[in-house]
């Protein structure tokens, strides 16, 4: 004998995506969440693409200030560059090295988008060393350590520090808290 | 109650027919056949309870004993989280060790080389916090990726060894070598392979 059965109830909620799996259901990550995880990668993208291109704008002065260095230690050098190619390899390898830091804030970053509450952690983490580099690169850049513009040092300096306190603000709103709860567990 | 006689007995009522006209009967399009049980004996035992999933449990237990029984974590994978914790913090500290004993003038390179250290640091304690619960992907990431890093550690005491060389940077050196060797065999020794069978 068959049953009545129950009107099948079309799906409440619009924002759910299925998993590749289809059996577990993953709601779309919020707004705060999305902008920290826009802004830690901006943030990555200033500090290894921008940083070294700001640094070669600089170089002549650079180079000039080395081999008057090197000319006020040992006389009999000649206060001049005989070749300047290795100077504009320091970018490149700055470049290079700053590459594996920027790994572990895109992992992170990619976590927290996930859901992973360990990923919030991490950055939260990396987030110490990085808003001191930012100092530290702040100090260098105004201080004459490294030549480069003032102006362009500026804007460097005051958007590289803007997302990173974005990103470490809007992942600790109620919302981005609330997703992490949800999903992480 | 009159029933149709009409009416086959997969069928929905007149009344079930008018109160839910769009509802799904899928006993009436797909019956259910018949098949001869004994035949096609079920893959386990129908009366025992199975195991339930439970995030971050044994998957060879079930469900009442992930709350019930302890796993006794085994000391040599503590002492290898020690271990790798050390690492993780061989790298700035030593850096921060290395410019109080060498005092050089301060420069870009040195606020790039304690970023660059700071963030390996964070990199390494989430691994060893991985590597303590219990995630076998975290004990292959520490050992791959630490092997890289150990390439470096060996240049730098290579280097070092060339010229004078202060105490305090000598031990550093050798710290950056010594700790994940010590890990990476803390992580592998018999008796730590259940420790890492629940990821």
């Amino acid at each position: 004998m068959s049953e009545i059965l129950p009107r099948p109830t079309p799906p409440a909620v619009e924002s759910v995506v299925e998993s590749p799996a289809g059996s577990a259901v993953r709601p779309d990550p919020p707004a705060a969440i999305v902008l920290a995880f826009r802004c830690w990668l901006a943030g990555v993208v200033l500090v290894v693409l921008a940083l070294p291109v700001l640094l070669l704008t600089g170089m002549g002065e650079l180079t000039a200030d080395v081999w008057r260095r090197v000319h006020l230690a040992d006389p009999e050098v000649p206060d001049q560059a005989h070749s300047d190619f290795g100077f504009f390899l320091l970018p490149v390898v700055l470049l290079v090295l700053l590459l594996v830091p920027a790994w572990f804030f895109v992992a992170g970053a990619m976590r927290l988008r996930e859901g992973n509450p360990a990923g919030r952690t991490a950055l939260a983490g990396l987030a110490v060393p990085g808003l001191a580099f930012v100092l530290g690169s702040a100090w260098s850049l105004f201080s004459g350590v490294v030549f480069v513009a003032r102006s362009a040092a500026v804007v460097w300096t005051a958007s590289t520090a803007g997302v990173t306190v974005v990103a470490l603000v809007a992942m600790y709103r109620p919302s981005a808290s609330e997703y992490l709860r949800e999903v992480g567990e | 109650m009159t029933q149709d006689p009409s009416r086959q007995p997969d069928q929905p009522s007149r009344y079930q027919a008018e109160q839910y006209p769009q509802a799904q009967y899928p006993q009436a399009q797909y019956p259910q056949a018949q098949y001869p049980q004994s035949q096609y004996p079920a893959p386990y035992p129908q009366g025992y309870p199975q195991a339930s999933p439970v995030h971050g449990g044994y998957p060879a237990m079930r469900g009442v004993d992930q709350r019930t029984v302890v796993v006794k974590r085994p000391v040599a994978v503590s002492v290898g989280s020690v271990f790798w914790l050390l690492t993780a913090l061989s790298w700035p500290v030593g850096t921060v060790v290395r410019l109080a004993v060498e005092r050089p003038p301060s420069s870009f390179g040195t606020i790039v080389t304690l970023f660059v250290t700071g963030c390996l640091a964070i990199g390494g304690i989430v691994g060893a916090v991985y590597f303590h619960n219990g995630s076998h992907q975290a004990r292959l990431v520490l050992c791959g990726s630490w092997f890289v890093v150990e390439i470096v550690a060996l240049g730098m005491l290579v280097s070092a060894l060339r010229e004078t060389v202060e105490a305090g940077t000598l031990a550093v050196l050798v710290a950056r070598l010594a700790f994940p060797l010590v890990a990476a065999v803390c992580g592998f020794l018999p008796g730590t392979r259940h420790h890492f069978s629940g990821s």
